[in-house]
């Protein structure tokens, strides 16, 4: 089957089996190895992108799916290493990140919750990213990075929500 | 490649649509959005010949009041409630 993807803005053209996830079609057709496979299984969110602006699992999206749409990879988020995208940027400057394997996944992830919620409490920002797991449990920073980038002071949300049970962990039960 | 071989299709109505399931039957299986299907595929739980995509057929996109009853059509996404 014919597809024509925009990926990063750049058009491509490929013949693909339909049985081709789009992960697959990314990181071995089109060489871009960002983002990253993690669990295969639509749990762990380390293979996020964004598909026409909204973020998938794109371990779980069939490349002939993404038909005549635009994706957006971590390799085509920031216009260049030393200008980087205010969510990247966000992450480096609240250390959001500890071995990095979920990183592309997260900051993906967190670009389509922004989009969706420019200025999100700290929860909304931990019930955003519940589909996105660290294995190194950096979620604390990770909250802190998410807040950042949408211009808010992570340490003043920290103050106004001393109910958290712990730092990095949401109940879920809205107590 | 994880999931078995299959043939895709994307019909351009819901007609279209009825009328390949009519055709293939329990060969045939619907495609909406995947994250259920696509997970059983891998498993090989579930092995479909054909998959008919139906994620974009804006017919069964939509949340309308019809009277005093609210319709949300069956391929309306999460993300859109």
């Amino acid at each position: 089957v014919k597809v024509h993807i925009t990926v990063n803005g750049v058009p491509s053209d490929a013949e693909v089996e339909p049985r081709l996830l789009l992960v697959h079609h990314l990181r071995d057709t089109l060489g871009l190895t960002a983002t990253n496979i993690g669990c295969d299984t639509t749990s762990c969110g380390a293979c996020t992108v964004l598909l026409d602006g909204e973020s998938v699992k794109s371990c779980t999206v069939l490349a002939v799916q993404a038909d005549g749409a635009e994706v957006t990879t971590m390799e085509g988020l920031s216009p260049s290493p030393d200008e980087l995208h205010p969510v990247a940027a966000a992450f480096r400057q609240e250390h959001g990140l500890q071995c990095g394997f979920c990183t592309p996944g997260m900051v993906m992830a967190a670009v389509g919750l922004l989009h969706e919620h420019p200025r999100p409490t700290e929860r909304e920002v931990r019930e955003g990213l519940e589909g996105n797991l660290c294995r190194c449990t950096g979620y604390h920073n990770i909250v802190r990075a998410v807040l950042r980038a949408s211009g808010q002071d992570p340490d003043a949300a920290d103050e106004a929500a001393p109910d958290l049970v712990a730092p990095g962990f949401s109940t879920g039960s809205g107590a | 490649v994880i999931p078995a071989e299959f043939d895709y299709v994307r019909p351009e109505s819901v007609d279209a649509a009825v009328a390949l399931l009519g055709e293939r039957g329990d060969d045939a299986s619907l495609l909406a959005g995947g994250h259920s299907l696509l997970p059983l595929m891998k498993l090989r739980f579930a092995v479909p010949e054909l998959l008919i995509d139906i994620g974009r057929l804006e017919e069964l996109q939509y949340v309308r009041l019809d009277g005093d009853e609210i319709a949300i059509g069956a391929g309306t996404r999460h993300a859109t409630l």
